[in-house]
């Protein structure tokens, strides 16, 4: 680091400054530093600076894996925030392993200074009271003995249901459930029922509490949703809006209503969730639900700082992020 | 209470850091009586080696760094999490770090915000090597996509060999004046596989007509492809087909198409590039080409992993194939329902 120093005429201070990324350095100086580092080919070596502080500068991100895009948007979000506070983010896709959780958890005060857990639906968190000896916060999973971010998914169903009211639709049906809350027993104040929220957000807008619910076997995805439309129009020809639980189903459904001359929403009215870009381009566009995956990343690491700084309170923390309803074509129609 | 560190360690034992540090790391001038209460006092304090620790003794952490543009587009979240995977097969844990322009990208490769690993792959967006410029890799680097780049390993996609095949499969269905939608500074497509598309017009004894080529202004977004399709619709030139860079943009062109009446096949075929998930669900399915991902990230983890250890040979350039993947959306205009 001295020659780098004396290549860019400046203090040692000053070259740690600029390698820490610290604010109200002058750009020119910065400049002179990066140029001096490339010619060196120095490279700053945290190891040593880990062991002297405790800390590794790195936080772990445990995610089930980057190929479902609503996951992919929320780890981008995550990894643009860690840059932005100065730290590194590893990510582990655990493809819902739970061998593969533990390990990250495990890694955590050994390679990393936190973990954002993000909790998907089937991953099987191993909340075995581990989680509170060290730094983690979870979004969009179980309540539990670590600090919680999720997104108004409560609120959601409320703005999706009046918006289905306004619009005059009468039978809706649910493909997939609740958005979250279907975590089975370990949630508290969870009803048992899948899609639960979505049918008291129902009751509250003035529908008929027998609502049908159509759960899939595996993933929530493009495949399912298209399977799953075609046959809940079969079982339940009456149904004229599918509420879906996410963008991905929606569009898988929307894929086979198209290919089978369904009108949307002529014949029935489409949502999905999460605002996934694909949704703005389809023919007709997709009514969803932003989930906001900027702001869940801020509040995490918000949290996440607090406990690694541990000037967090003691009890696990929760936090619950208000969200947008994106009215689109498939909900509204278009103009002809 | 806070973890223990080397530091206290070091006090418990009454010897400076750096002796804790020769202990732990097994170097061998130690003195015996030294080592020893150097050893109690990591007991007492309650400190355990970790991860950063072991990387000072060999110079290797164990890291690798997979820098990306972003990880929101399909293609870029698979081969993140392919590389990721790949990589932990190796016992290579991996950092992902996002870089939002060519001067991110370059700080990236140079080192500057990827201390600590063992080597970097980079999937570029911009990088060339007038934006490298001679700084020093200080470690090892390979590229998995983009040109090729002198001052390290790179594998190259089957981008020309695609874009050929795709071109010639539309020729086939009858369509004789192809657009193309793509990226290139100065209002064109240009590259590897602008290359495969006039490879295959010029094999069938088609002129070039530079009125069909059009970029849009943002290169792998939805959103320019339909910019890309209105502006095409508004110069007022004929075309039967459409071939779009990658598949983000063939989302959005198939919207702009819909949007002005045009119906695909029928009246346009469309067709994207990378082959991801949204495509077969689209109305209608959209023709692509796979770029064999698989095959990209071994050669790239390979080569990675020799550097690492030690292979100190000239830059390599490796080529991976493409197939076609044929679907509605190009099918023969007669035929489509």
């Amino acid at each position: 680091m001295r020659d780098v120093a004396a290549l860019a005429g400046v203090s040692l201070k000053t070259v740690s400054r600029v390698v820490n990324s610290e604010p109200h350095i002058r750009p020119e100086t910065v400049a002179r530093v990066r140029e001096a580092i490339a010619r060196l080919g120095w490279v700053p070596n945290g190891a040593a600076r880990a062991l002297r502080t405790g800390r590794t500068g790195v936080i772990g991100i445990a995610v089930a894996g980057l190929r479902r895009p609503y996951l992919a948007a929320l780890v981008e979000a995550l990894v643009t925030e860690t840059d932005r506070r100065g730290l590194q983010a590893a990510v582990e896709p655990s493809h819902g392993d739970p061998a593969r959780i533990r390990s990250v958890l495990d890694g955590r005060g050994v390679s990393y200074d936190g973990v954002v857990l993000i909790g998907d639906d089937g991953a099987g968190l191993p909340l075995d009271g581990a989680l509170t000896d060290r730094p983690v916060v979870v979004v969009q999973g179980d309540e539990g003995d670590a600090d919680l971010v999720v997104d108004d998914v409560a609120s959601a169903m409320g703005m999706v249901t009046r918006h289905l009211a306004v619009l005059g639709r009468r039978r809706p049906l649910l493909l997939g459930g609740d958005r979250g809350a279907d975590r089975g027993p370990r949630t508290p104040g969870t009803l048992a029922e899948p899609g639960a929220v979505t049918r008291a957000a129902l009751a509250a807008a003035g529908f008929e509490a027998a609502v049908p619910v159509i759960r899939p076997d595996g993933e929530w995805d493009r495949a399912w949703g298209a399977t799953a439309a075609v046959e809940a129009l079969a079982a339940h020809p009456q149904t004229d809006a599918l509420i879906c639980v996410n963008d991905e189903v929606a569009l898988g459904a929307l894929s086979a209503l198209a290919a089978r001359g369904v009108d949307v929403p002529g014949r029935v009215a489409l949502f999905g969730y999460d605002n996934l870009d694909d949704g703005w381009f389809t023919t007709p566009s997709l009514t969803t639900v932003d989930p906001g995956p900027a702001r869940l990343a801020r509040a995490a690491l918000d949290l996440l700082g607090e406990r690694i700084a541990r000037t967090a309170p003691a009890a696990p923390r929760r936090v619950v992020l208000p969200v947008e309803l994106v009215r689109r074509e498939s909900t509204m129609g278009s103009p002809r | 209470m806070s973890r223990p560190t080397l530091a206290d360690v070091a006090a418990r034992a009454g010897v400076s850091a750096k002796t804790v540090s020769n202990v732990l790391l097994g170097r061998r001038h130690v003195a015996e009586a030294t080592r020893a209460r150097v050893l109690e006092a990591v007991t007492e304090v309650g400190y355990t080696v970790n991860a950063a620790g072991r990387g000072l003794a060999s110079g290797r952490t164990g890291r690798v760094a997979v820098v990306v543009p972003m990880i929101y587009q399909p293609y870029f979240a698979e081969v993140a999490e392919r590389l990721i995977l790949a990589l932990a097969e190796h016992g290579l844990t991996t950092t992902l770090r996002i870089a939002h322009d060519d001067a991110a990208e370059r700080d990236a490769v140079l080192g500057l915000t990827t201390p600590d690993v063992d080597g970097v792959i980079l999937c570029p967006h911009g990088l060339s090597p007038e934006v490298l410029g001679d700084g020093i890799v200080p470690r090892p680097v390979v590229q998995l996509g983009g040109g090729i780049m002198p001052s390290f390993d790179c594998v190259i996609m089957g981008e020309t060999e695609g874009f050929r095949s795709m071109t010639e499969h539309l020729l086939a269905t009858g369509r004789k004046r192809i657009a193309l939608i793509g990226t290139g500074p100065g209002g064109a497509p240009q590259g590897s596989r602008f290359a495969g598309y006039l490879e295959a017009l010029t094999a069938h004894g088609i002129d070039l007509d530079e009125r069909l080529l059009i970029t849009g202004s943002d290169w792998d977004r939805r959103a320019s492809g339909y910019e890309a399709v209105v502006g095409l619709l508004r110069t007022g030139v004929e075309f039967d087909a459409v071939m779009c860079f990658n598949d983000a943009m063939a989302v959005g062109a198939l919207r702009g198409l819909r949007s002005h009446g045009l119906r695909v096949p029928q009246d346009v075929a469309l067709t994207g590039f990378d082959d991801t998930a949204e495509v077969e669900f689209t109305s209608p399915p959209l023709s692509s080409v796979s770029p064999e991902q698989a095959q990209m990230v071994a050669a790239t983890v390979r080569m990675l992993i020799e550097r690492i250890d030690g292979y100190a040979g000239e830059p390599r350039v490796v080529r991976t194939g493409a197939h076609l993947v044929p679907r509605e959306s190009s099918a023969p205009a007669e035929s489509a329902g």
